[in-house]
């Protein structure tokens, strides 16, 4: 029940809206798409369903090609973004639609066919809806209906846009872990689309992100995070402080600051270079010892962990400081790491750098540098 | 809602219907009329256009249509209005009735009207001591049409007058407005598309209207003298040439008037920044 | 024939014009109605009764009566259906799909009702008349067209063609197509699709459409005249009848046929107001 995407390109008069888009989903994955809105998440979904012609390319479904294939014999399942439950059919009956329209000799029987959609309703949890009309039910309860609809078919994809797109954060982070326990038990091959990471990273075991049609990278969440192959990716997922300076004499300068990288690196120059800088990947030091120093203007109590924003400090020589991309450096502390510091606002304080990646051809690191202790 | 190209069944199948239907329905029977028209010279064209009766029946259809679907504009705005906006007994039936002449067969509405203000009828009575005659005259052309084309003009304002925000209103009264001011300067301009379409509606229909308008409208060459009327005239005496002409020209001119009209609504819909 | 079949009033106690100014603006507002649509119909009934009910009674009994009667129903009972199909399919191309002409369709269909009804009967009469392009071909061949049911049938379709259609279009337009979307993925195939899906939706739409172009294909009186020689007892329906008995004084017997006529508007009226009420229902139980 594999999903390949060969090359696949469709444009809109000459707008392109996937450009040479090839991926692989493997028998029993879960899969997220990830990307901006506007970024042609809905139109390679579309594709792989079969609802929309690609310009060129093709989609292998279990290694079929499945371009002229009607979409009927494909045997995907579609939840949409806005559910496209049926509103003049009871939630009952918009279940079990996939089982009523099987061609005579394939459909089950009156019984069977109750027992199935009573099966499913109780699977999400709902069967005490079932006589309800779609147009009474919550969000959550309609985003829930719809999987149950396109489950019945048993089918061996599941597309699903934005399943949780129009719903309120709780009942998104309660669906969430939900889905993933649902496909842990059924193993269907899946896609998903979403454009919070968040949900990307906590459900799926690979993820794709896309940006303007392409493809910019595709891995496991902790590959992504840890090692995004572009800047879209190093910003889209996760914070990140963006550091705009050069590489020369073995350092990272920004402004006034340096940042001495590795021994490996001393023969490296790089006129212009982004440095991309995580959160957490910053520690802080009280005291004088260290090179960077920053003032703390704001601090963000986010329930385990603190964000700190810090501007920079003008160093003993004078000098401007870093420069930034927002002028501002957000810092990343565990509860702990906080509450030992004892830090507040207005503190003058050092940093140290622990990791830094940046992206310049092929000079591009596969994983972040680590940043030498100062001797 | 957007319009995804999709690989929804029945494109080829529902297309064909709608051309086919079109085709043979539609096009074939007007380009008939091109044709057919094409098969007189262009003097012969003008010889039959400029003739003095034709020329009489377009000025009687311009002038009763336009006439019509102007008092359709005063009578529709004030019925639109009192309708979305006061209390009335039967509001509903009242409204539902407004619709009456779309709902009429034309015919019906010709005689009933024609009995109503014939001199001596319920209402031409009263006219007839004022010494006005409406049926038999120009002027029951106009009644006529100003009965056919009277939803036209309440159904394009309602919905709009309904969407009006009331604050608006209030900031006006607030700023120290008139209730006049208010009206011609803060409700009026929004209304003025609505009211521009339901005009060319009005108009373009009575330039067409004919079961309504000949009975009332004494049908005497050069006065009372519709084209519409005119070309079944025509026909009547064989004089297929002749009517084709005069039915051409007059959708040429009707489609002229429509295009002015909208580049008029494109305009103030361009002025008062709506669309 | 209008478009907006979601209105709905609401009344707006807070009007600020003066007293005097709503009482004048209110009584104009019902002279006008009263003068422009009650008295007519009162009329009608007035003036159908005024030799009695005998002769009320004779008028729509009469053989030529219960012929156009026949007529009436017949050329509506062919029409609305084919243009039902029509609306449905054209609804479907143009709203469901991208194609290039698209919009030169949709003022396409809309054609007939900037076209006088004289000049829909006439092209007919250009058509498969004497110096036609048939030139009469179809009579001499023992099916004639005009002056015949088929010229009428023909007449009434071009007059009645964008009824159903323009209700539709943006109906389903504004629908948008994700249901059928789902019920093709589901496995449904394009006929299950349509009954348990797209017609479901668009009934009331269509409802709404198909009493409105009912009521003018049973009442259209231009480009039938035109088309159909007003043979009594053979091709005269009812407005045509009418106008027959007007023209030959037979006054009574004119307003008793055109009483009929005028009931048909009224339960047209009752009915639309019937399917405005439920389509507004089922827009608000679905944008809930
Ligand atoms: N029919 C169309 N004609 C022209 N452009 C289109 C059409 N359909 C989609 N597009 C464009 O293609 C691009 C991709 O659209 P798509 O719906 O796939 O985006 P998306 O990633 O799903 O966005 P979102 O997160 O907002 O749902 C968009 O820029 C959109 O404007
Ligand atoms: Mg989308």
């Amino acid at each position: 029940m594999s999903i390949h995407v060969n090359q696949l390109t469709k444009r809109y008069g000459n707008f392109t809206a996937l450009d040479d888009i090839s991926l692989s989903i493997d028998d029993g994955e879960l899969v997220a798409l990830l990307g901006p809105s506007g970024c042609g998440k809905t139109t390679l979904l579309r594709s792989i369903a079969g609802m929309e012609f690609a310009d060129s390319g093709s989609i292998l479904l279990e290694g079929r090609d499945m371009t002229f294939e009607p979409i009927r014999h494909r045997q995907v399942g579609f939840v949409f973004q806005h559910y496209a439950l049926f509103n003049h059919m009871s939630v009952f009956e918009n279940v079990a639609y996939g089982l009523r329209v099987k061609p005579r000799a394939q459909r089950p029987p009156e019984a069977e066919i109750r027992r199935r959609v009573h099966e499913l309703l109780d699977l999400v949890q709902l069967d005490w809806l079932a006589r309800r009309f779609p147009p009474q039910l919550s969000g959550g309860q309609r985003q829930r209906i719809a999987l149950a609809r396109a489950l019945a078919v048993e089918p061996r994809y599941l597309l699903l846009d934005e399943p949780f797109g129009a719903l309120d954060a709780n009942v998104r982070k309660e669906l969430r872990g939900w889905l993933r326990r649902l496909h842990e038990e059924l193993h269907v091959t899946s896609l998903f689309v979403t454009h919070d990471q968040e949900e990307a990273m906590e459900v799926a075991s690979r993820i794709v992100v896309m940006n303007h049609g392409r493809i910019e990278q595709l891995g496991t969440p902790a590959k992504i995070y840890d090692t995004p192959r572009t800047p879209f990716v190093s910003t889209f997922i996760g914070n990140v402080n963006v550091f705009r300076g050069c590489v020369r004499n073995g350092a990272f300068h920004s402004g006034s600051w340096r940042l001495p990288l590795p021994r490996t690196l001393d023969t490296l120059h790089l006129a212009e270079q982004n440095a991309y800088i995580r959160p957490h990947d910053i520690e802080i030091l009280r005291g004088p010892a260290a090179d960077w120093q920053v003032s703390i203007r704001h601090v963000q109590p986010m329930g385990s962990r603190y964000h700190l924003e810090a501007v920079p400090v003008a160093d003993a020589s004078g000098g401007p400081g870093p420069e930034t991309e927002s002028g501002r450096i957000t810092i990343e502390l565990t509860r702990q790491a906080f509450k030992a510091l004892a830090l507040d606002v207005g503190h003058r304080v050092g940093l140290r750098i622990h990791h830094v990646h940046w992206f310049h051809g092929a000079a591009t690191p596969q994983q972040p540098i680590d940043i030498p202790a100062p001797a | 809602m957007s319009h995804r190209k999709t690989r929804l069944p029945g494109f080829g199948l529902s297309l064909g219907i709608t051309v086919f239907t079109l085709s043979l329905l539609v096009l074939i029977p007007l380009s008939a009329l091109v044709t057919q028209s094409a098969e007189l010279s262009l003097g012969g064209m003008w010889h039959a256009l400029a003739d003095r009766r034709v020329l009489a029946a377009f000025r009687v259809s311009f002038s009763t249509a336009f006439a019509a679907a102007f008092t359709n504009v005063l009578l529709g705005l004030v019925v639109a209005w009192v309708l979305v906006r006061y209390p009335l007994p039967f509001k509903r039936s009242l409204d539902a009735l407004i619709d009456l002449p779309f709902a009429l067969p034309t015919a019906v509405a010709g005689i009933v009207l024609t009995t109503l203000y014939a001199p001596n009828g319920w209402l031409g009575q009263f006219f007839t001591d004022w010494g006005i005659r409406i049926a038999f005259t120009p002027m029951g052309i106009v009644v006529a049409l100003i009965f056919i084309g009277l939803p036209f003009v309440v159904r394009t304002v309602e919905p709009v007058l309904q969407e009006l925000d009331r604050q608006q209103e209030e900031a006006s009264t607030s700023l120290g407005a008139s209730r006049w001011q208010t009206f011609y300067r803060v409700l009026l301009p929004p209304l003025v598309p609505a009211i521009l379409t339901g005009f060319s509606l009005a108009f373009a229909r009575g330039l067409g209207e004919y079961g309504s308008v000949i009975f009332i409208a004494g049908n005497m060459p050069m006065k009372s003298e519709i084209v519409p009327l005119l070309i079944v005239t025509k026909l009547e005496q064989y004089d297929y040439a002749g009517a084709t002409v005069i039915a051409l020209a007059s959708l040429v001119v009707a489609f002229i008037m429509l295009l002015v009209v909208n580049g008029l609504q494109h305009w103030t819909r361009q002025r008062t920044g709506q669309d | 024939m209008n478009s907006t079949p979601h209105r709905h009033i609401v009344a707006r106690p807070q009007a600020d014009e003066t007293p005097l100014v709503r009482y004048l603006l209110s009584s104009l507002a019902m002279a006008i109605i009263g003068l422009f649509l009650i008295l007519p119909l009162v009329a009608v009934l007035v003036e159908a009764f005024r030799d009695g009910w005998q002769t009320y009674m004779t008028a729509i009994t009469d053989r030529y009566t219960r012929h156009a009667i026949g007529l009436t129903l017949f050329a509506a009972l062919v029409c609305v259906p084919l243009n039902t199909l029509f609306g449905v399919a054209a609804a479907w191309c143009i709203a469901r799909f991208e194609f290039p002409g698209r919009s030169l369709l949709t003022t396409l269909i809309d054609l007939p009702f900037s076209v006088s009804p004289v000049i829909a009967g006439l092209v007919f009469i250009l058509i498969f008349g004497a110096q036609g392009w048939f030139d009469g071909w179809f009579a001499a061949n023992g099916f004639p067209i005009l002056f015949a049911l088929p010229g009428i049938v023909l007449a009434t379709m071009f007059v009645t063609l964008p009824f159903v259609a323009r209700e539709l279009i943006p109906l389903m337009q504004q629908q948008g197509a994700e249901q059928e979307e789902a019920a093709i993925m589901l496995g449904a195939s394009p006929w299950r699709m349509l009954w348990t899906i797209t017609l479901p939706r668009i009934k009331w739409g269509l409802l709404y459409g198909v009493i409105l172009c009912n009521a003018r294909a049973m009442g259209e009186f231009g480009a039938v005249s035109v088309v159909s020689g007003h043979i009594r007892g053979s091709t005269n329906t009812l407005p045509l009848h009418v106008e027959i008995l007007y023209n030959e004084y037979q006054f009574s017997a004119a307003f008793a046929v055109a009483t009929l006529l005028a009931g048909l508007a009224i339960v047209t009226l009752i009915a639309k107001s019937i399917v405005e009420w439920r389509q507004q229902r089922q827009w608000e139980s679905a944008s809930s």
